[in-house]
């Protein structure tokens, strides 16, 4: 795909041909800016535009989506960040017989380590702990929805097997 | 020396009660006031998990609750069910024309979040299967409801 590159990091080492040998487990990283937001939409009003009356709002969260990447970038003050493949996800597969309370313990897991990121990233750009932003005042809204982008919460469940 | 006369009885004055309604009607203010409907009558027992990043729903008015639970009345058995409102589902394909049922003015079924209120010990087969009808429906916004704790 155009627009997406691999960064290589410590796991690549040299191969015998002089390339670098990529783990397959790396992160793909894709490079987000400007226009690459309005292409996507305008792709998507456009696509909106179309569709039938019911499905129209399903279109919206999509294009907040995007949107929201818009206002991380001015956030950021920078022309473009690199955000993690959305292929680069998290895939929780549960049995029948698994319960209720564990499976969300595991979401709770999963979701503190999130969040914990998201704290990490929040430090870093100097905006202070994560979970004392309040969603309540706008200019933290802002910081919150520009972590969310940043570190985003991909969890996709397998189908249980009947 | 004071003269003590024991013998003489003293008339008590009544209790002057004109305050007694002010004071009912203040308590009656009181509780209907602070006072909330129960919503549903619960046919199932639901014991929520405990989770430690849970956070607290907002828009309440948003959202419609499905209770998946062990039946209270022994009649119905001992295996989880689901209950839609007020009634237990006799098959989880009921949730999808409830789910359509309780569309609002203006909102679509997707914009509607579907929030699980499910007792912790419930296999998650149930629980996939309400979410796969919910899912044919475009009804996606699935929220699972838990107790906060703190670690």
């Amino acid at each position: 795909m155009p627009g997406r590159w691999r960064i290589s990091n410590s796991r690549g080492a040299l191969n015998a041909n002089g390339e670098i040998d990529i783990d397959p487990k790396t992160p793909v990283y894709a490079r987000v800016d400007k226009n690459i937001c309005a292409q996507n939409i305008n792709a998507l009003k456009t696509q909106q535009a179309s569709a039938p009356e019911s499905q129209k709002s399903m279109y919206d969260a999509d294009i907040q989506k995007w949107e929201r990447k818009i206002t991380t970038l001015e956030i950021l003050g920078v022309s473009s960040y690199n955000e993690i493949s959305d292929q680069s996800i998290i895939q929780l597969k549960n049995q029948a017989g698994t319960t209720y309370g564990l499976y969300i313990e595991i979401q709770d897991i999963l979701k503190k380590v999130v969040n914990d990121l998201r704290n990490e990233r929040c430090r870093e750009l100097g905006w202070g702990e994560y979970a004392e932003l309040d969603k309540e005042e706008a200019g933290d809204l802002e910081k919150i929805e520009a972590l969310q982008v940043l570190v985003p919460e991909r969890i996709i469940e397998a189908k249980i097997e009947q | 020396m004071g003269k003590f006369n024991k013998g003489r009885k003293k008339d008590v004055p009544g209790v002057n009660t004109s305050a007694l309604p002010d004071i009912i009607f203040m308590l009656l203010f009181f509780f209907m006031v602070a006072t909330t409907m129960k919503e549903v009558d619960m046919q199932v027992d639901v014991k929520k998990p405990s989770a430690s990043q849970a956070e607290v729903l907002e828009e309440k008015d948003n959202v419609d609750f499905i209770y998946i639970g062990f039946p209270i009345d022994a009649a119905e058995g001992t295996e989880p069910r689901i209950q839609l409102d007020d009634q237990l589902a006799l098959d989880p394909s009921q949730v999808k024309n409830w789910k359509l049922s309780k569309a609002r003015e203006g909102k679509t079924v997707f914009d509607i979040v579907t929030s699980l209120k499910v007792h912790k010990d419930v296999g998650m087969r149930v629980v996939s299967i309400i979410k796969e009808n919910l899912r044919e429906i475009d009804a996606i916004k699935i929220n699972y409801s838990a107790d906060k704790r703190a670690n």
